[in-house]
């Protein structure tokens, strides 16, 4: 039986053909640049553009098992020239092949430097089966103004079709690109493979995507066209969403499917059968849930009781994944949720079964969903892929209501989502079946940050005294993954300048120790020592930042100018509750105002001050309840962190009278602090 | 075997790891060899709290046949004591076409005692992954992804390599960033064979000789080095211990200059012929420059032409990491590499009547050191004879060999440092002047501190409600400014906006940027020059009556020491001098109620002095800080951070405005 090379084989390749800046060519004659084109040294319609396509086309004609690429590139900065170093496709060299690589380099006076050097071929991978291949060459002659051009083949055995990928989108300008594709006549014939293994014969030729807007797909006997013009360069910027699921692209599909509905019906089934397969009862499961729940328990109480128990088990996705041999050498068997119970290790995927094998055998309803992870992804039911699809993640019906779970996520609190599974696309099992959905936004009430801190300020400045910080949601998840996957001396190294570049020059904070960290469930404690110096003198006056804790934090955003949209990850919550004895012989002279800020509901930041005696205290809230916005929004954002930062970094400013033996003793009481109560 | 087989392994490790994770591994409780099951009985001795792995046995051999013909083997156990130990733990080597692996074989025992053998079918092979402007190189990597490798767990690996034919030395690197146990380095000579070692960073240790020509050193207890977040460290590879063993059928020199002139005088046979030109580079050698121009410029525009029009592309395949390509062929495409571009300099130079030679350098400071001759080395550069009695300010980056010749030091791979100066990551090397017979290592020179300047100039005005505005202009003259012209010359408009917004945030925290201009990025012999208008509301701020003004306004010249301790010698980046001057016209209405006090410290390798004025209405902030000294040993640190602690003091200073 033939294979159809897009879901099979071909798939990884054309993927990874894709996301590459290679293209098509069939024209047997070079581009002929205008005069225009030869002298432009700044292009008006791409003003920030280091180089820019000025043409790029495809044609694919699966009749002859040939896809053609060209690429017609114009360099306008210095920093254009690393488009003269061409990393072609990679591909897998027993189904794939690349000929013809011809290319040259036009000079702005029109001289034509013809490449003569030699492609490499570079290997990437290979073992188990698997090679992968890349071919490498530069041009000749590279200037600024330069014209790059050049054009290759990707070849095929008769035996793989293989329909096209367009990223219409690419990380330079394009200011025209042709789009060209001839459909195998008899792609019935092929197969493709599943997610699940299974193959089917292709019936249907499908294409979707995202194009730019009054573009359209022409087809006709002589197969599909398309034609773009002026197509903005991907652009890389701070706190974006995952660009590469949302860029202008035209995905063709041989598929057994009638069309999207028809396809994740199909791959939900499968996906839904191998699930409860995997989770199947079992008397392992059966003995597991008899231990961890009592029949007195309520549904909810039950469900809280098998969390806690598979939060107790090796996330191997944080440790190290076992290799079936190893796990045969060790008698362990992974092939159901009973295996991995007794094994007492799995990975986040199996652990989340496993738990929804518990679960039901509670006598609790209980599904899986299957999501995109938000970092990298964002659903797309019309990309006909379930490779966009990451992880699994449980829904258990308690006293008739759905409540969300992430026990694969290792330390993720009970009813809560880490917030790349929050707010995101994917399919789910339902009682008829299974069905595309959306989980639920995380609330900021999950992930807090509380600090609290009782600090000593002496005469000369010195500082010292104790921070316990409480962590909760993703910010102690943050923590915990971190210990889990670098240790404990690398979690101390990277909070401990963490702390040392939120807190002002010349502050010192050592993370002391952490309390809970190793415990699901439970807040997670930091207790951080400090010292050094606070604030700066004048001769008769020191100043300190009103805002310990945040005074050296630097604005979330500096760019002036946003092109893309923005995710600020998990929304959070911090909160300071800060109180600084202060010596006998400050007197107050300024104290920061009270501030209170708005950006949109449920983002907000308030701070008040005050001084009392020689105790000097604030508190400051700040909150952040939404995390995704429209570029539009960004001057607003940006300016809200800004305030933000202002409001932070308000002195505190003291007259200094004449030292006395009062006025000294918190000095010497600084100096002589050994470290923070409780330290170990 | 290389040194640069475990830094360029990092990147493939993860690669590694994705793309294989389900690597099998073999039975329950595979034969393991003897050595492996020796090693994993070894007594660790104390090792720090910190470490995550320890190596507990590595083993080197390097067999040279009668004919010449050399193999090399590695036995390497590890055991792994927390979890980010596994990285210490992953079997990857390095080989390419003149370097074939003849075996590669993994075991491992698991913390519960399980022992595994891997089969070859489970290895993987990942090529160089090239970055740094190396588009192609013919490394390969074998890795595997290992059974057992949790703590408490063993990992060992064994593989035989051949060694090429035209390697001449090999490196016995017994010091790692993880404790070793032990370590030892075998060399078994064929009857009438010579070595010679030398040892870097640590005293000579004396071989036993365990058979006939055949010879075994043998370093236990060796701390591993770990600079990870150790702010102004060294070069990793400046301070692991190492051997370097050279072997041949022919006399070693004995003396290190000797020796030096030797392995100089193999690489000019290895790459003379390359610099051979033909008519298509003398006739543009001579379209750029007459031959009879005064010497300075020829220098110039040839210098110009290396750094502004051959392009920077690395193609290493075999030999081919140490032969350059031939100046035509690099003539012809316009591009190529370090030692590709130090080679038709050599050559374009020769056709204008200037003479120069190749210069073996690394870019880590201290990694090349005068008494471990050797031909290890990461970079290429190239050394211009001055005419005798030819002297010339902007020609600083000068040295003169024992016989007495002046060479003018260049880099034509660093497209922003002039001719005359040399970037700041070479200075104070040492490097191989290939000079046939007379081949010798030479000191690079330290350029004194007054020639590498960067100042802060501004005029502003503050106004009553804190707003500060005016221009402000950063200029850098020198070897250093180089990474910035690099940044301005090779970024879009839009990554210059947002890199000037980025540095003005350090220092502000809203403003408004009204204008900008920069200058003279590729005019080398001019100060590049970076000038802001710019308005900063709330500048100033607000304590009841009194108005609050940090006088330093941009730029921070603070390193970011944090420990109270040090372990590692401390390395700046250059040496250099940093000047601020700073005018600011005060509110009207207002005077000075309270100036910091002035700083003056002079520690002998730094100076740091600043003061503030105030003289008709107009704070007047001046400053000047200069390193003059490269290097400092760790018994320094405690000053050094003493200094950091007072900047930082006067970088946060306060002038204290009251109204009138």
């Amino acid at each position: 039986m033939r294979t159809l090379g897009l879901i099979s084989r071909a798939f990884f390749v054309l993927a990874v053909l894709a996301t590459l800046n290679i293209l098509p060519a069939t024209a047997e004659k070079w581009y002929q640049p205008t005069q225009k084109q030869l002298k432009m040294t700044t292009d008006p319609k791409a003003p920030n553009a280091a180089a820019v396509y000025l043409f790029r086309e495809e044609e694919v004609n699966d009749k002859v098992h040939m896809h053609t690429f060209s690429a017609v590139i114009k360099i306008l900065t210095a920093g254009g020239k690393k488009w003269a170093d061409v990393k072609l496709p990679m591909f897998d060299p027993s189904q794939f092949q690349i000929a013809s690589i011809q290319g040259r380099t036009i000079e702005p006076d029109g001289r034509v430097v013809p490449f003569k050097g030699k492609p490499y071929k570079k290997l990437i991978f290979q073992g188990d089966g698997v090679k992968v291949m890349r071919q490498v060459f530069t041009l000749p002659d590279v200037q600024v103004g330069s014209i790059l051009e050049y054009r290759y083949i990707l070849d095929y055995d008769n035996d793989t079709i293989s329909a096209p990928r367009w990223f219409i989108q690419q990380p330079l300008f394009v200011h025209e690109a042709h789009y060209h594709f001839v459909p195998s006549n008899n792609f019935r014939e092929y197969t493709s493979t599943d997610a699940q293994g299974h193959q089917n014969l292709a019936n249907q030729l499908l294409y979707g995507g995202v194009l730019p807007k009054g573009v359209q797909v022409r087809s006709g006997l002589d197969g599909y066209d398309l034609v773009v013009k002026d197509v903005p360069a991907l652009v890389e910027e701070k706190d974006e969403v995952p660009m590469n699921s949302v860029s202008e692209r035209l995905l063709f599909y041989y598929s057994p499917f009638t069309g999207s509905k028809d396809f994740w019906n199909y791959e939900g089934k499968k996906w839904s059968q191998s699930v409860n397969r995997f989770a199947a009862d079992s008397p392992v499961i059966q003995a597991a849930v008899s231990k961890i729940v009592s029949p007195s328990d309520t549904p909810q109480q039950k469900v809280i009781k098998i969390y806690e128990a598979v939060m107790k088990l090796d996330n191997t996705d944080y440790t190290r994944t076992h290799s079936a041999a190893e796990n045969k050498a060790e008698g362990v068997k992974e092939k159901n949720a009973g295996d991995i119970w007794k094994a007492k290790e799995g990975t986040s995927d199996e652990i989340t079964k496993l738990f929804i094998a518990l679960v039901r055998a509670a006598g609790v309803q209980a599904y899986a969903m299957r999501v995109c992870d938000r970092r990298y992804e964002i659903f797309e039911s019309s990309y006909l892929s379930w490779d966009q699809l990451d992880n699994d993640i449980a829904i258990v019906v308690i006293d008739g209501k759905e409540v969300y779970l992430d026990p694969g996520e290792q330390y993720e609190d009970y009813g809560e989502l880490a917030w790349f599974h929050a707010l995101t696309g994917g399919i789910r099992q339902t009682a008829q079946g299974t069905e595309l959905a959306k989980t639920p936004g995380d609330s900021y009430k999950w992930n807090t940050e509380s600090r609290l801190a009782t600090l000593t300020l002496a005469p000369d400045g010195a500082i010292s005294g104790t921070v316990r910080v409480i962590y909760t949601g993703d910010f102690s998840l943050r923590l915990r993954h971190e210990m889990l996957e670098d240790g404990l001396d690398k979690l101390k190294q990277k909070e401990q300048a963490r702390w040392n570049n939120l807190t002002p020059p010349g502050v010192r904070v050592k993370v002391d120790h952490f309390l809970g960290l190793k415990t699901p469930d439970a807040n997670l404690m930091e207790i951080l020592a400090v010292s050094g110096t606070l604030g700066t003198r004048a001769s008769k006056l020191r100043i300190i930042p009103g805002n310990i804790l945040e005074a050296g934090a630097k604005p979330l955003f500096t760019s002036p100018t946003r092109l893309m949209p923005i995710d600020l990850g998990p929304v959070y919550m911090t909160q300071d509750q800060v109180t600084v004895t202060l010596p006998a012989n400050y007197k107050v002279q300024g104290i920061p105002k009270p501030e209170s800020l708005q950006f949109l509901p449920n983002t907000a930041y308030r701070s008040v001050y005050q001084v009392t005696g020689n105790t000097y205290s604030y508190q400051r809230v700040s909150v952040v309840a939404v995390s995704e916005y429209l570029a539009t929004a960004y001057p607003q954002l940006k300016s809200y962190f800004q305030q933000v930062s202002q409001a932070d970094q308000q002195p505190l400013v003291f007259k200094v009278g004449a030292v006395t033996a009062q006025a000294e003793a918190p000095a010497k009481a600084a100096s002589g602090a050994a470290g923070p109560a409780g330290a170990k | 075997m290389t040194r640069g087989w475990a830094l360029r392994c990092v990147g493939l490790v993860g690669l590694a790891l994705c793309s294989r994770a389900t690597l099998l591994a073999r039975v329950k409780d595979a034969k393991l060899p003897a050595w492996v099951l020796t090693a994993a009985a070894e007594q660790t001795g104390p090792l720090p709290a910190t470490a995550n792995a320890v190596v507990l046995y590595d083993s080197q051999l390097l067999t040279i046949a009668p004919d010449g013909k050399a193999e090399y083997r590695e036995r390497t156990v590890v055991k792994i004591l927390r979890p980010p130990g596994r990285n210490d733990a992953l079997p990857i080597v390095s080989y390419d076409k003149d370097a074939p692996l003849k075996s590669f074989e993994v075991w491992a025992i698991g913390p519960d005692g399980h022992r595994f053998a891997m089969q070859k079918n489970q290895y993987v092979d990942l090529g160089d992954p090239g970055g740094d402007g190396v588009l192609y190189a013919d490394d390969r990597y074998r890795a595997a992804n290992p059974p057992g490798a949790d703590p408490g767990g063993i990992v060992a690996w064994e593989y035989v390599q051949k060694i090429p034919s035209y390697e001449q030395e090999l490196t016995w690197n017994f010091q790692q960033d993880i404790p070793v146990v032990k370590s030892l380095f075998r060399l078994d000579l064929p009857s009438g064979w010579n070595y010679e070692a030398n040892w870097f960073r640590h005293a000579a240790i004396a071989p036993m000789e365990v058979g006939p020509n055949e010879f075994r050193w043998k370093a236990e207890h060796v701390p591993g080095i770990d600079l990870n977040r150790v702010p102004l460290a060294p070069a990793w590879v400046a301070l692991a211990s190492r051997m370097v063993v050279h072997y041949s059928a022919k006399p070693i020199p004995t003396s290190d200059s000797a020796l030096w002139a030797q392995i100089g005088q193999w690489y000019d046979n290895l790459a003379a012929g390359q610099t051979e030109s033909g008519m298509n580079i003398k006739t543009a050698a001579d379209g750029l420059v007459s031959p009879n121009a005064e010497f300075m410029t020829r220098l110039k525009k040839i210098a110009a032409y290396m750094q502004q029009k051959i392009r920077y592309v690395g193609i290493e395949i075999g030999i081919g990491g140490l032969r350059p390509h031939s100046a035509e062929e690099v003539f012809t495409n316009q591009y190529g590499d370090c030692k590709d571009k130090a080679t038709l300099m050599i050559s374009m130079l020769d056709d204008v009547g200037i003479r120069s030679t190749w210069v073996l350098v690394d870019t880590h400071r201290g990694f090349v050191a005068p008494d471990v001759p050797s031909i290890d080395g990461n970079h290429m550069i190239v050394a211009i004879q001055l005419p005798e009695g030819y002297e010339n300010p902007q020609l600083q980056a000068v040295v003169t060999t024992e016989s007495g010749q002046r060479y003018l030091i260049f880099d034509p791979t660093n497209e922003f440092v002039p001719i005359g100066l040399l970037p700041n990551y070479e200075q104070g090397s040492w490097g191989l002047l290939v000079d046939g017979a007379n081949s010798q290592v030479i000191h690079l020179p330290v350029l004194p501190p007054g020639s590498d300047v960067t100042e802060w100039n501004a005029k502003l005005q503050l106004a009553a409600d804190g707003t500060l505005s005016g221009t402000a202009q950063v200029q850098q003259a020198g070897a250093g400014a180089w990474s910035t012209r690099y940044f301005y010359a090779k970024s879009t408009p839009r990554q210059v906006q947002d890199h000037m917004n980025a540095v003005l945030h350090e220092d502000l925290n809203e403003f408004t940027l009204v204008s900008d201009k920069i200058e003279n990025v590729r005019q080398l012999d001019k100060p590049i020059s970076i000038s802001y208008k710019l308005t900063v509301p709330d500048y100033a701020q607000t304590a009841g009556t009194l108005l609050l003004v940090r006088p330093r306004v941009l730029g921070s010249v603070e390193h970011g020491l944090q420990s109270k301790t040090r372990k590692y010698p401390i390395s700046f980046p250059a040496v250099g001098t940093w000047r601020d001057s700073i005018n600011i016209a005060m509110p009207p209405g207002y005077t000075v109620d309270d100036l910091p006090d002035p700083v003056n410290v002079d520690l002998g390798f730094a100076d740091y002095s600043s003061k503030v004025q105030a003289e008709g209405g107009v704070l007047h902030y001046t400053r000047e800080y200069v390193i003059k000294k490269l290097a400092l040993p760790a018994s320094d640190y405690a000053k050094l951070r003493s200094l950091e602690e007072t900047i930082s003091s006067d970088e946060s200073n306060t002038v204290v405005l009251k109204k009138e």
